[in-house]
């Protein structure tokens, strides 16, 4: 698919729900669907869903959410959340990176609770893809990801 | 120490053959892969087997190699159909001037290449001077060993400097090239994924952010590597200064540069044993970051 063909599509991100899955189907727009590193929950657990649900979507990397806002190519960004709290959602690693990029190109976002993930993931940080690594070294620096608040100021 | 990278010179001109460095096999290999013929260069340069830079030195060993049956400028008219954001038309340029002025396709090259070298060791140091005296970078994709550069700047100056890099999916320039060549000097860093750049900069592990750049205009716009854009915007959210390294600047809107797609299956790249057949995917090659986003350029003008 080339950028052009993109017009107003809905970004998701986290592990998409039965409940998602069916407003996504009302809205009846592409989905855009980012891998979602280290996990790879784009690629392993929702586009086999999306796929089976009948729903169109385009898969891309994470750091190509960036362009893509600044492109105007997302009306609405909804994230799968893991808790809910005082201060805000807690969300799968990356939460912050894309709901701070939605704030920052005043795109509206939903929040919804994440469904089950139903699929085995193999790589837990930038270390392993698909479980190979890309270093030589054995022992080497790696970032944890973690789960990441995304503040009720950056959701408004 | 004596800091070194094989990505400081990926492209030599041996004889009448061109060495690549093939990206695509590091960490993994290094090796170099030869080049006799143009279909060959140009089979190279399609599946990113040497970038950046690497793709700077490939087009001006063309021009030497390839210089009885192809002029400079009908060259870059074929790079620029494989990969059309970048600027080889300048490159062209570059060397009709200086053959203009009675200066051989070789000697042309030759003093090139080492001025090059020249301006981005100096450009490394005049970066080197701005950062704090521990420096705590972000960056993502690869400048050609120019980090190398920086540490060992930043070494000499008395500042210390931790590297957090982003791998940068899908071709992974970040884990594969810049981690790589970091650690091959024993150079502290830390790989990240891309999408760990906001948490990393919310609790201020970074104090700054250097990227490379393939193109960037005069007023301090640049395009570079997918993914340099969302670290930009960030980056000024968090109030981090967000530096640029540039070389020939131009006087154009920025927007009227093509971005390159590349064909959707490299989305998947390194993902064996997937079946993604049936998914389609968009991979826009570079962003757009406007100056208003960048803090400073460090700059390589053309003569």
């Amino acid at each position: 698919m080339k950028l052009k063909q993109i017009k107003k599509a809905i970004l998701i991100w986290g592990i998409v729900s039965q409940d998602g899955i069916n407003q996504l189907k009302n809205e009846k727009e592409l989905v855009v669907l980012p891998e979602m590193r280290p996990y790879l929950i784009g690629l392993l657990h929702n586009a086999p869903l999306l796929k089976k649900e009948g729903l169109e979507f385009v898969y891309c990397t994470d750091n190509m959410l960036g362009y893509l806002f600044y492109q105007n190519k997302i009306k609405k960004t909804v994230i799968f959340y893991k808790e809910l709290t005082p201060k805000g959602i807690i969300g799968v690693s990356g939460s912050l990176y894309v709901g701070l990029l939605s704030h920052l190109h005043k795109v509206p976002i939903k929040i919804l609770p994440e469904g089950r993930a139903t699929s085995n993931f193999k790589d837990f940080s930038a270390k392993t893809l698909l479980g190979k690594s890309f270093v030589l070294e054995k022992e080497y620096f790696v970032v944890e990801p973690k789960e990441e608040l995304v503040s009720y100021s950056v959701l408004r | 120490m004596n800091y070194s990278s094989p990505l400081f010179l990926p492209v030599v001109l041996k004889e009448k053959r061109i060495l690549v460095l093939d990206e695509t096999a590091l960490p993994f290999k290094e090796e170099y892969l030869e080049i006799k013929n143009l279909a060959a260069a140009l089979d190279i340069l399609a599946k990113m087997k040497t970038r950046a830079l690497g793709q700077v030195l490939l087009f001006f060993q063309s021009a030497i190699l390839f210089q009885e049956e192809i002029s400079p400028e009908e060259l870059a008219k074929k790079f620029k159909e494989l990969r059309p954001t970048f600027d080889f038309e300048l490159l062209a340029q570059i060397l009709k001037k200086q053959v203009k002025a009675g200066i051989t396709l070789e000697e042309a090259v030759k003093n090139f290449i080492e001025g090059l070298e020249q301006k981005r060791k100096a450009r490394a140091k005049e970066l080197a001077k701005d950062l704090p005296g521990k420096a705590n970078i972000l960056t993502i994709c690869n400048v050609s060993g120019e980090l190398v550069y920086l540490f060992a700047e930043l070494e000499s100056m008395g500042k210390e400097a931790i590297f957090y890099v982003s791998e940068t999916r899908p071709y992974l320039q970040g884990s594969r090239l810049t981690f790589w060549e970091l650690r091959k000097n024993k150079i502290p860093s830390f790989l990240i994924c891309d999408n760990q750049a906001a948490s990393l900069m919310q609790e201020k592990k970074v104090n700054c952010v250097i990227v490379g750049s393939d193109r960037s205009t005069l007023n301090g716009d640049i395009i570079n590597k997918i993914g340099t854009y969302s670290l930009a915007r960030l980056a000024k959210h968090f109030g981090i200064p967000f530096y640029a390294l540039t070389q020939y600047p131009k006087d154009i809107d920025i927007n009227t540069i093509e971005i390159e797609e590349r064909q959707e299956n490299e989305v998947f790249m390194f993902l064996e044993g997937v079946n993604f057949s049936e998914y389609q995917a968009v991979y826009p090659s570079f962003d757009i970051t406007q100056k208003e986003f960048v803090t400073k350029t460090y700059e390589i003008k053309a003569n």
